[in-house]
This record gives structure tokens, C-alpha cells and sequence, in this order.
């Protein structure tokens, strides 16, 4: 702290200067004129001081404290009348505007379908109460085949279910359009599961079929891993294992490397690095024989994956039931 | 399926981890889908004979049981077992041991007894429980006729082994026992040496020739339809003794996982589960005439299966018969009558391959699920099995004594013919798979598997083991090519495909654009389910929805034909922790059933109930009001370009008086209003709860082009009026007038005001419009407005009797 009567003054005047703000300048009168200010010191000096000095020093003190009050009082005009019109108490919220959010499964179908768009997929779309035929028979699924386990189904009337996948959309979309054919449906299906944290009786897929001259089981993890790339990230990969679906052969199931642990092993990964998503394959040749297709010309693949598995792996959801249960805590999070 | 890993040791060798073989069975298909490793945790357990048993002589609920323990001496103890006999072969933990559930063995007094150990049951040895009898599980564990005493109880016991459960997918019936597993290790083993596949690694007995017998006995068998029963083999056995299975036998069961039941029956489960065979005991006794028939059910034929319940049989089904009647359904379940029982003398075995299709269609009809249907359906091997088994059988029956020998074996359709080769081209292979490789390739990984190939050229002739029902066709083979390179190990590759742009239908388009105008409005995308309660359906007073036949629950028993249901159930549950508003919306199909058909519909539904906004220190709380819901409406629809209307009318769900249809020309769109009190009592909502549904495939029909039109680049003038009409003339009406009496120049009329009560003359109520006017070409001056002003005032005065009440400039 400055204590002669010159250092006090050079040391206020920069201060001031450099104040930038009314409490600033409010800090510095206290430092120098307050009870305890160096100003204030000064004063209490001149009683103490010898008798022959004691006038002149007195005059020359009082001359400051005078200039001092005089220059804080400036400094705060300026401040107010020139940059600062304002004091507003920013702490104070902001009046926020509406909250709405799409849901978190339309918002990862909205991504899966951009991606795929992209790409020059159609999407179609086909109805939720299905025939049996498209539902089972058209996809080389018929009555009395161990594979109609794999599926519970929820019937209205003989012949008349919920879909079980979004796979009877293919057979709609290729019974209606001559190849090449490439297309996703997303959409919900309907399996006669009870409730857990890992099922509901209800879900939404999304299909993917290409058909066309040359499409190769190579292409399809090419377009699987662009698919991934797409939702996931590039980092993320795609592996395929042997699976069976009768509407495919060969049929794989199709995995992704973790994200949530970058492959090193984790609870979700059950420590393997690979999180199983779903099925695909090449189109059955049952399949195209029963849409009319030249099995000689026309070949393809296919794959269907869940929308809530990718949700759940994208951003650690555990319990599927949180989707069906709309509660805002959940819904806003994302 | 589930099956200890010495099980498979038993059946080849090799020499993987646990988790090692999950890995690379998983590589090739077959699913583990969990592992659980069994240790030893008890200590000082072993087994003993009891010589002798006394009562305890105070206490009566104890006996004191003195043991054999061989070369370890003897010993006695005191147990309140019950199931405790001289002779009986029983672990017994001695001082200083302790039990698998961690209780430690001392040297204890009971009365004036001294008792030095602990019977054990299957709790204290830590046994699966799942794989044990009943006998078993109730009291002190037995051990059969030879379990070496004194040896120490995990000696005597497979205690120390992993179990696996598999999961096997349809097409994988030739994986679903441990022969069938230990074929796939060789197949592992094979591609790692690059070696043949070769059925000689495999350790379990395999007769290729039937069993010898004595043909003393009388049995024939006959099939009417080879195509559903490819072959059929009888197993006469003679003096059939009943007992135990013999201790090693016993054990044989724990690894496999099967739980023993009798002699017979675990001799045909051990078939069942070591080779995936199937076969069934009957009491050859009461087959008439000594005749087994394999034929198809004739009209008006039952069955009383083994689980005592009389079955009719739709005519067709696959079944075995004797001379008189069916006394099987073929590969399902036996019937009761033909069934072997404790006093049975004479055993037949039954050792057959039938179509898989027409096990499965009986196993539906009927209803019953049964190992051998589940195995049968997903394809038994036609080939090998039903040779080997024969002869395994009869080995079995020599070993636990069961029978005195094999007294006839009759058989038809032995031998079972090979199939055909299939013709596989080495381009269609590389077209497929976008792969290139050449014909030796494709032999030397189809020999790893089994699969017998001649090249010739670029055509490999193929032919598969007939364990491999699965491989029929071309793209069968085009898997396993696959399947042996490794589905991972395979190439990828981006599709060349014609540049097209990916297009979505107007529908998912319109879908879109509501929930991006929705949201910004400030509501929250909900999505329920689709199930829904009849019940509740009826009592909200509307048509019946479209029913499920088979409904998980009675709460979730017919489909949705309105988003109210899901959208209050959605505010219920947020309400009900605590928050005091919710205004969200769904965009789905709803359901309607008409006679035979059910129609599909996507609709919006908007619910608003409690505080629509937040108080802020800046502004106060909005709750949720009518006209909330209607401005969300016209709002929507207003970005959409749809003219609408909303005309009070009685709508389903709402209240008389608060009900209104929206409407967009001669189309009707949907309802919005308060819902009816009873409704939202029924759903969980006590408060007010305002409203819409719309019609998704309505509105599309109503969605107009959009075209530039010319507006005026000349100031417009405002001029405000209020009127005050009587209360009941509504303000769409005193808006009608303004607009038709305003002239073309007249751009825009907005309701600011409308109120009653207050100073105002009862009955009366006054409502304020804003009008802008403006000309497309030049400015207007204020008296030509004001003459068009006049003429509204005018209108409004003669057409509904409005009194001008004030002006503003
Ligand atoms: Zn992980």
C-alpha cells in the first residue's frame, strides 16, 4: 500500500483508470477513503506530527482527501453516463422458450432413415395388422416350422396377425416394383413377449432390402458398415456371424464393436467388444421365387434391426421399458 | 440345450478352454449362451455304507446310523434323516471337513451319543438340483451300486465341471446333442489342421451294424408312408428286471444334464441327449398282436397320451399303431395304455426317423411340446443314428442288467438310401459372395465339415453327411463355404449402385413436418403402445376395437382406436411424481374392426392437462385452456397452409358444449375439446384435460400447394372496432359479417378482446376486432377506410344488432 502523500495519489489515479466498473471504483474508495483507507491513515497521522511541520502536512493531506473524493466521484459518472447505461443482474434466467423435444426412438429412426436416404434408399412403409402370407409364408416361413417359435405372434382372426418384423414390407414393396429394389421400412412390430428390461410386446424395426444383377453378401456388410458409420460413428465396425433366419442363406447375425467400451469389455458387451444388433442375410431364394423374381438374374440382401437396441447401445439406456413409459425425466435427457 | 463340458470330453478330445469353445463354436454358429462353473467347495466328504441303525435313545426324531467307510475304518453318526437304511451307499463329511454351504464338521454330543460327521444331501455337496430326482432331493443323497466306499465324494461324483447352456437356431438340429457338438469340435479341429473332417475322433460308440439277437420273439413293423417315416426299427428286450441305474450309469446322466427318471427312461433319454436321437419304450405286451404299424390317423381316432389326457386325433396325424389302435403319436408322445410300467416284462424300443413336418404339425395340433418333437422338427439324422442307436441301446441293456438280451430287432426301411449330390457352380458361388475363390478352395473347406465334393471343371458335385439335413439346396452350401472361411474373416465391400435419390412417402413427409411443428410449439413427442383394454374402450363409449386372439394380458387385449388412452397414461404417470402440467402428442396408427377386415389410420393426438407454461419472474404461469389446444391447432395447420374450421359439435371423448370439429372445407380432420369428466376419471385424470385428435391421412388429402402471390408494398391502416351483441351470437358469426362487408382491401381481421360481465348490461358481450387494410398498388387514405369501416359497422348493426362501443385510430 502507498503511504506518502505523492505515491497515494500516482497509485488512485491508475487505479481509477483502470476501473472498469461502478464496484470497482466502489472497492477502490473504500481501500483509500474508508475507516481503515490509506487516506484516512494519513489523517489520523497529523495530530502525531511534529508541531513545526504539522500545518502544512495537514493541508496537504486534507487537499488530498478532497482531491481523492473528488476524482471517485468523477470516475463514477463517467462510468455510468458514458459505456455503462446498464446495470442488469445477469444471474437473473432468462424467460426460456418451449420446451418440445421429438422422442428419442423417432430421433434415432429420423437418423437411421437420413442415413439410408443418403445412400438412395426408398422407405416404405406397409401395414402393422398384416396376413399371414407376407408375415410368415412369403418369407419361407411356413406353418409347422420350428422358425415360427422364434417369433410369438399376436393373431386378430385366422390368418390375421400383428406383424411379427417389418420383413412383410419387402414382399409388399417386391411384389409392386420390378428390380433393382432398394429400400428400408421402419416401423412396429409386435411379438408375444412378456415384459422385462430387455423386451416389450411391442417394438419398432427397421428393414433394409437391395436386389438388383450382382448384389454380393460382400456388399451387404458394405452397406452395413456405411449404415453403422452412419449412426455410430466411423470409428465403430461392423461383424457378422453365423445366424439363421429362414428368409435368408446364408443368414448372419450382425454385431458391432462396443461403443460404449471401445471394444475392451464391458457388461453391455457381456466383456466380448461386440454388441450383437440384429439379423441379415441374402435373400432367400424362396423368398424372390414367391415375388416372381428371375432367381437366375436377381440376387440381394437383406437385414432388420431393432430401433430401441440402437438407441439403447447409442446411449446407454438398460431398461426398454423406459420408451413406452414417456416419462419427461427420460424424454428430456435427450 | 444343456450339457457338461466332460460330456464332451467323453465324446472327443480336445483340449479348449470353456470359454475358448464358447468363442469358437459361436464362430461356427452354435450359441453359448452361458456358462457356469461347478467347483468343489466342501471338504472331507466321502462316501460310506451304512452297516447299522439304531434310534437314538433320548432323542426319538434321531437314529444313530454306523458307517463303513472302507479303507478309512468306521464311524457313526446321528441324523434325523428318515431316508437313512442299512445297506444304503450315502456321503457322510467327517470332523474337520466342512459342507459346499459352508458348514464346518465337529465331533458333537447329542444326548449321551457322540456323533462324528454329517450325512450329506445334495444342499451340502452343492449338487445341481435341476438334474436330480426327487428321491434324490428329498434327504440324504444315495449313491448306486458302485461308487467305491470311502473314496472321497468328488471321486465318486462329477462335482468339478462346467455347464454350458446352448441355444441352437432352427436349422441346427444336428447340434442339439453331444454327438452333434463333438461332431462341430472335429469340424473346428479339422479346419485349425486343415485337416478332413474325420468321424473316427469321435470317442462315443457308434455300432454301424444292428445289434445281434436271438430272434425268439414275435414282432413286426410295418410303414404305410415311407415319405413320413423314412425308417423304423423295433428293439425286442426280454425279462426285463426292474432297479436302479447302476452308479456309473447315474453319473453318466449328471454330465449329460438329464435328469434320471427309471431305467427305461433314462436309457432312451441318454440316447436322446447323446445322440439326438429320439426313441420311446412300449410294453410289448399290450401292443395287439405284436404289430407296429407307422400310418397316419384315421377319422374319429383318439389317443390317451402318457400324461393321462384323451386326445382326439385330427385325422392325417402321423402315428404308431399296433394291430387295433394308435398307441403312439409319432416322434411327440406315447399313449398311456402302451406305456411301460413297473411290472412291465417285455420292453419294446422304438428307433425311428420321421418327417419333421409331420411331428411338428401333431405337436401343434396337440398342443404338446416334448424333447423328442423339439428335436424330430428341427430334422433327426435319418442315417447314422438310427443304425447306431440300435446297437447302443442293447449295449446299454447288457450293462445295467435290464434285460435278459436282445430278442428281435425288427426294422423296415433299412438301409436308408443316400441322397443324391447337388451341382454347385464355382461362379454362382463367387457371384454370390463377391468372393474369388477356386474350386479347391471351396473342396478343402467343405472338407472340414464332412461335406464329400468331386470337381469337376468349375462344378463341384457335393454330398452332404446325413447328419446335415439342413444342406438342400445351392445357397445352403454357399453358407457353409462361408461358415468355414469365417463370416468375419469375409470381405466387405461397397455396392456399386445406380445414382437414385432415396424418396419417403407424403404421408411420413407430413409425419415429420407435425412433430417439427409440434415440438416447436412447445410439446413433448410421446409414443405408447398399441394394446389397450376393451374394457376401457366400452366404458369411453366407443366402437369396439379390433380384439386379440391371444392377448398377453387382459389389460392389453384389443388395439388402440385413439391416441387418448396411451396420452393419458403418459400423464398420469407424470403427474403423478409431482409435476403440474403435461402437453404432449403421438403420431400412430390407430385400429377400427369392421365385421371380417380391420382398418388402419394414422393419427395425431394432442393431450394438455395442468400448466401449459412455467411461471418466470417475468411472466406469469399459463395453465392449459381450450383455446391453447385450438391455437396449437390452428397454428399447426396454419404452417401447413390448411384453411380450417372449428365448429362446436358433439364429438366423441369431449363434453357436451366444449366439444368442437375441426374441419378443413367438406373434410373432416378431427375433434378437439375437453374430455369428457367419466373419461378421464377411467384413464386416471381428475383434472380438466383439454383434448384433439386429427386424421393424419385426412389432413394429407387437404395439404394445398404453395404458390407465390402478390403482396402490397404500400403501408396498410388498422382500424379497431368493438361491438356488444348479445352473448350467444358467436364471434366466427360478427367476423363473417366484417369480412364480407369489408371490401377486397380489407387483409386481415383479428379477434384482440372478448368479454362479458363487468360494466357491461347482463346478457351482453363485447368482442374487439383489429382490422388491416391495404391496397396492392397504392396507399389508402384514411377516409376511404373509414367508409369501409362504416359499412362493417353498419352490417354488424342491422345483421345482429351490434352496439359500435368504441373506436381506436
Ligand atoms: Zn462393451
Amino acid at each position: 500500500m502507498p503511504s506518502t502523500i505523492d505515491e497515494i495519489r500516482t497509485a488512485l489515479e491508475k487505479r481509477l483508470t483502470a476501473a472498469r466498473d461502478v464496484q470497482d471504483v466502489r472497492n477502490a474508495q473504500i481501500e483509500y477513503l474508508g475507516k481503515k483507507g490509506a487516506v484516512t491513515t494519513l489523517l489520523k497521522q497529523i495530530s502525531g506530527v511534529a508541531e513545526d511541520k504539522r500545518r502544512q502536512f495537514g493541508e496537504q493531506v486534507n487537499a488530498l482527501k478532497q482531491w481523492a473524493a473528488q476524482a471517485v466521484e468523477q470516475r463514477l459518472s463517467d462510468l455510468s453516463s458514458a459505456e455503462c447505461r446498464y446495470d442488469i443482474d445477469f444471474s437473473l434466467p432468462g424467460q426460456l422458450m418451449p420446451t418440445g423435444k421429438k422422442h428419442i426412438l423417432t430421433q434415432v429412426e429420423e437418423e437411421v432413415e437420413s442415413v439410408f436416404l443418403s445412400m438412395g434408399f426408398d422407405i416404405e412403409e406397409g401395414p402393422e395388422i398384416e396376413q399371414e402370407y407376407y408375415n410368415f409364408e412369403a418369407l419361407n416361413i411356413p406353418a409347422d416350422h420350428p422358425a415360427r417359435d422364434m417369433q410369438d405372434t399376436f393373431y386378430l382372426a385366422p390368418g390375421m396377425l400383428l406383424r411379427t418384423h417389418t420383413s412383410p414390407i419387402q414382399v409388399r414393396t417386391m411384389k409392386r416394383e420390378h428390380p433393382p429394389i432398394r429400400m428400408i421400412a421402419t416401423g412396429r412390430c409386435y411379438r408375444r413377449d412378456a415384459v422385462d428390461a430387455s423386451h416389450t410386446p411391442m417394438f419398432t424395426q427397421v428393414e433394409g432390402l437391395v436386389i438388383d444383377k450382382g448384389i454380393t453378401f460382400a456388399d451387404l456388410k458394405g452397406v452395413l458398415q456405411e449404415f453403422v458409420g452412419g449412426v455410430f460413428g466411423s470409428s465403430i465396425s461392423v461383424k457378422l456371424l453365423p445366424s439363421f433366419f429362414p428368409f435368408v442363406e446364408p443368414g448372419a447375425e450382425t454385431a458391432i464393436s462396443c461403443p460404449i467400451c471401445g471394444s475392451k469389455g464391458c457388461p453391455t458387451c457381456k466383456n466380448s467388444g461386440w454388441i450383437e444388433m440384429g439379423g441379415s442375410g441374402m435373400v432367400h431364394q424362396n423368398v424372390l421365387r414367391e415375388v416372381g423374381y428371375d432367381t437366375s438374374i436377381y440376387q440381394g440382401f437383406a437385414f432388420g434391426w431393432g430401433i430401441e437396441r440402437i438407441a439403447m447401445i447409442k446411449y446407454g439406456i438398460r431398461d426398454i421399458r423406459m420408451f413406452y413409459d414417456n416419462d419427461l425425466d427420460f424424454l428430456s435427457q435427450f | 440345450m444343456r450339457v457338461k463340458l466332460s460330456a464332451l470330453h467323453a465324446a472327443i478330445d480336445f483340449s479348449y478352454t470353456p470359454e475358448e469353445l464358447a468363442a469358437k463354436l459361436g464362430d461356427v454358429g452354435i450359441e453359448i449362451e452361458s456358462m457356469e462353473r461347478a467347483e468343489v467347495t466342501f471338504r472331507d466328504v466321502f462316501v460310506a455304507r451304512v452297516v447299522h441303525t439304531a434310534p437314538h435313545p433320548t432323542y426319538h426324531k434321531l437314529q444313530r446310523v454306523d458307517l463303513d467307510l472302507g479303507p478309512r475304518g468306521t464311524t457313526s453318526v446321528c441324523t434325523a434323516a428318515t431316508n437313512v437304511r442299512e445297506g444304503d451307499i450315502i456321503p457322510v463329511a467327517i470332523p474337520g471337513g466342512r459342507t459346499a454351504d459352508g458348514i464346518d464338521i465337529a465331533t458333537r454330543m447329542f444326548g449321551p451319543v457322540e456323533s462324528f460327521g454329517m450325512l450329506c444331501s445334495w444342499k451340502e455337496l452343492g449338487l445341481d438340483g435341476d438334474i436330480l430326482s426327487s428321491e434324490e432331493k428329498d434327504g440324504i443323497l444315495h449313491l448306486g451300486s458302485g461308487a467305491i466306499v470311502g473314496s472321497p465324494f468328488q471321486e465318486a461324483w462329477p462335482v468339478e465341471d462346467t455347464a454350458f447352456e446352448i441355444s441352437v437356431t432352427p436349422d441346427r438340429g444336428d447340434a442339439l446333442s453331444v454327438l452333434g457338438l463333438a461332431r462341430w469340435i472335429e469340424v473346428l479341429k479339422a479346419r485349425e489342421a486343415d485337416q478332413p473332417f474325420d468321424m473316427g475322433d469321435i470317442k462315443l460308440p457308434l455300432p454301424s451294424a444292428l445289434p445281434h439277437a436271438r430272434n425268439d420273439g414275435d414282432l413286426t413293423v410295418t410303414i404305410e408312408d415311407q415319405s413320413l417315416c423314412s425308417s423304423y426299427i423295433g428293439l425286442l428286450i426280454q425279462d426285463v428286471a426292474s432297479g436302479l441305474s447302476s452308479h456309473a450309469f447315474r453319473t453318466q446322466l449328471y454330465q449329460l444334464c438329464i435328469r434320471p427318471v427309471s431305467r427305461i427312461v433314462d436309457m432312451t433319454n441318454l440316447c436322446l441327449k447323446q445322440y439326438g436321437q429320439p426313441t420311446h419304450a412300449f410294453d410289448y405286451d399290450r401292443l395287439q398282436e405284436h404289430r407296429i404299424i407307422v400310418r397316419t390317423s384315421l377319422p374319429g381316432e383318439t389317443i390317451v397320451t402318457l400324461d393321462g389326457v384323451l386326445r382326439p386325433l385330427e385325422p392325417g396325424t402321423l402315428v404308431i399303431a399296433d394291430a387295433a389302435v394308435p398307441v403312439a403319436v409319432a416322434g411327440v408322445m406315447g399313449g398311456l395304455a402302451s406305456g411301460v410300467t413297473a411290472t412291465t416284462a417285455r420292453v419294446v424300443f422304438e428307433i425311428a426317423h420321421f418327417d419333421p413336418r409331420a411331428v411338428a404339425r401333431a405337436s401343434r395340433h396337440l398342443g404338446i411340446k416334448t424333447d423328442a418333437a423339439y428335436l424330430y422338427e428341427r430334422g433327426t439324422d435319418p442315417g447314422l443314428t438310427v443304425s447306431a442307436v440300435p446297437g447302443v441301446l442293447s449295449a446299454l441293456v447288457r450293462e445295467q442288467c435290464l434285460g435278459s438280451y436282445v430278442s428281435r430287432v425288427a426294422s423296415a426301411g433299412i438301409p436308408v438310401p443316400a441322397r443324391p449330390p447337388l451341382s454347385l457352380d464355382l461362379d454362382r458361388v463367387n457371384g454370390y459372395l463377391g468372393s474369388d475363390l477356386d474350386a479347391k478352395d471351396i473342396q478343402r473347406l467343405f472338407g472340414y465339415e464332412g461335406i464329400a465334393s468331386r470337381v469337376t471343371g468349375t462344378t463341384l458335385s457335393v454330398t452332404p453327411p446325413s447328419f446335415r439335413g439342413d444342406l438342400t439346396s445351392w445357397p445352403e452350401y454357399v453358407e457353409e463355404v462361408v461358415r468355414m472361411e469365417g463370416y468375419n474373416e469375409f470381405p466387405s465391400h461397397a455396392p456399386t449402385l445406380v445414382l437414385r435419390r432415396g424418396s419417403e412417402s407424403p404421408l411420413k413427409t407430413l409425419c415429420k413436418q407435425l412433430r417439427q411443428l409440434l415440438v416447436g410449439i412447445g410439446l413433448v413427442e410421446s409414443r405408447t403402445v398399441s394394446f389397450v383394454r376393451e374394457d376401457t374402450i366400452t366404458a369411453m363409449g366407443l366402437p369396439a376395437a379390433p380384439l386379440l386372439l391371444n392377448p398377453l394380458t387382459v389389460d392389453w387385449d384389443a388395439l388402440r382406436p385413439t391416441m387418448a388412452v396411451g396420452l393419458a397414461g403418459a400423464a398420469v404417470r407424470n403427474l403423478s411424481r409431482g409435476r403440474d402440467g403435461f402437453a404432449s402428442f403421438e403420431i400412430g396408427k390407430t385400429f377400427s374392426a369392421h365385421d371380417q377386415s380391420f382398418d388402419e389410420e394414422t393419427k395425431l393426438g394432442v393431450l394438455l392437462v395442468g400448466k401449459w407454461q412455467d411461471a418466470n419472474w417475468t411472466t406469469p404461469a399459463v395453465s392449459a385452456g381450450i383455446f391453447v389446444l385450438k391455437g396449437i391447432v390452428e397454428s399447426v395447420l396454419r404452417d401447413l397452409h390448411v384453411p380450417c374450421d372449428v365448429v362446436s359439435s358433439n364429438c366423441a371423448l369431449l363434453e357436451t358444449g366444449a366439444s368442437a370439429l375441426v374441419s378443413s372445407e367438406t373434410t373432416t380432420l378431427g375433434t378437439l375439446g375437453i374430455l369428457r369428466h367419466d373419461v378421464g376419471a377411467l384413464l386416471g385424470l381428475e383434472r380438466d384435460t383439454f383434448y384433439a385428435e386429427l386424421s393424419v391421412d385426412a389432413l394429407l388429402k387437404n395439404i394445398p400447394t404453395v404458390s407465390f402471390k402478390e403482396f402490397s408494398k404500400f403501408p396498410s391502416i388498422r382500424r379497431d372496432i368493438a361491438v356488444l351483441v348479445d352473448e350467444y351470437v358467436a364471434a366466427g358469426q360478427l367476423q363473417a359479417i366484417i369480412a364480407e362487408n369489408g371490401g377486397p382491401l380489407l387483409k386481415t381481421i383479428v379477434v384482440f378482446d372478448s368479454f362479458q360481465g363487468g360494466s357491461l348490461p347482463t346478457g351482453k358481450k363485447s368482442v374487439g376486432f383489429s382490422m388491416e387494410f391495404a391496397s396492392p398498388d397504392r396507399t389508402l387514405l384514411g377516409e376511404e377506410v373509414d367508409v369501409l369501416v362504416s359499412s362493417v359497422e353498419d352490417a354488424l348493426a342491422i345483421r345482429v344488432g351490434g352496439i359500435l362501443r368504441r373506436t381506436r385510430a
